[in-house]
């Protein structure tokens, strides 16, 4: 028996020569039900902040070129593998300051969190400073009013210059995108343990709960009215 | 005998593909906004309201996309897309991983199957690299179920 040849089991209808027909209805099955979704969605993409630049403790973030980052990252993580350095890191205060600092290096220090509700009245008084920990890109894109960027990629020394200006009895809420985003609560830990700072806490649930309550207040508001 | 290889192998491939597919989807729309964050980060040279498009749009369609290559519906305009989308992924991945941005590769969300945060697995699946060879890999295999699909035709 012989295996039916290519040429005689190709398809011959036309609805299956044109492919563009079921391809196009998949797309505009995606726009209609990308839209209904994120028109719904507590987490759906909406209009960009007011800060279109991210307003930084530091200078501007520089254009990152071919490996750099990469590698110092890299070249850190080898050193702290290697033993060199204690456990916790090198201090913050003695890296070079052209170091770029990873995630790796900050502690892992249990930090006390606040809910959103608790946090809005205390940022409202501007009794609080809020910080966002997540890369720059993602707080250009939406932050929460009044927040700084202090993203994952900054330096030693934009981290130094952060410090400098804010005394050790400040109060900071830091934020990351959500609870498994690990980012707030390390760079929290960092500034509890390597800088002394005594009330640092990190907002529960992150930006993505922010979002939630913040619809739930807007919707609790409308109902009222 | 080849024919009974090539179809043994298709059929868990294209499950593969399509719960792949399915992953990342749920992992996109079920932070819109986190997604749209990480496609800023890869720095593309698109206007942001193209970026907006593809940040509210792409989850739906992989998520279409995966369910209907299980279910083998439309096949071959399933298999051109999830081809497209992997083509452009690499490309995506492969010129943030030549410019050496940090990103995370925002396609699946560990957390899911209960391995997030700081896990050694994360740190891996995340990397752009690692982003990077896995949708070249899975373009191929992609091109390669449609060429099948092509030849034989939707009969099984």
């Amino acid at each position: 028996m012989t295996a039916p040849s290519r040429q005689s089991l190709k398809p011959s209808t036309p609805t299956e020569n044109r492919l563009w027909v079921p391809m196009a209805g998949l797309l505009i099955a995606s726009f209609a039900l990308g839209f209904a979704y994120n028109h719904v969605s507590p987490l759906g993409v909406r209009s960009r902040g007011a800060a279109k630049s991210p307003r930084t403790e530091a200078s501007v973030q520089k254009p990152q070129k071919g490996y750099f980052n990469e590698t110092i990252a890299m070249s850190l993580e080898t050193l702290v593998a290697s033993g060199k350095t204690p456990s916790a890191g090198i201090p913050l205060a003695n890296l070079p300051p052209g170091t770029l600092l990873s995630s790796q290096w900050l502690s892992d220090t249990p930090v006390p969190a606040i809910t959103w509700p608790e946090l809005k009245p205390l940022l409202q008084a501007g009794k609080v400073l809020l910080v966002d920990a997540r890369p720059a890109p993602h707080y250009q894109a939406e932050h929460i009013a009044g927040a700084i960027s202090l993203p994952p990629a900054m330096s030693a020394a934009e981290l130094a210059a952060f410090t400098a200006k804010h005394p050790k009895s400040s109060s900071m809420v830091l934020y990351c995108a959500t609870d498994e985003c690990p980012l707030a609560r390390k760079l929290a830990g960092a500034l509890i343990e390597q800088y002394g700072y005594s009330d640092v806490k990190v907002l529960a649930g992150g930006f993505a709960q922010y979002r939630v309550d913040e619809q739930k207040a807007a919707a609790t508001v409308r109902a009222v009215k | 005998m080849k024919i009974a290889f090539e179809l043994t192998w298709r059929t868990p491939l294209r499950w593969l593909l399509g719960l792949l597919l399915v992953w990342a989807a749920l992992s996109k729309l079920a932070n819109l906004q986190d997604f749209y964050g990480e496609l800023l980060a890869y720095r593309l040279p698109l206007p942001d309201f193209l970026l907006r498009l593809v940040a509210i749009t792409l989850p739906w369609l992989e998520l279409l996309c995966g369910l209907m290559l299980a279910a083998e519906a439309w096949t071959r305009a399933v298999l051109s897309w999830a081809t497209v989308l992997f083509a452009t992924f690499s490309l995506a991945t492969g010129q943030a991983w030549l410019r050496g941005l940090e990103i995370s590769c925002g396609c699946f969300n560990l957390s899911l199957l209960g391995l997030g945060g700081s896990s050694v697995f994360e740190k891996v699946f995340e990397s752009v690299g690692f982003a990077f060879f896995r949708a070249l890999l899975l373009a191929t295999a992609a091109v390669y179920l449609l060429r099948q699909q092509t030849t034989i035709g939707s009969t099984n």
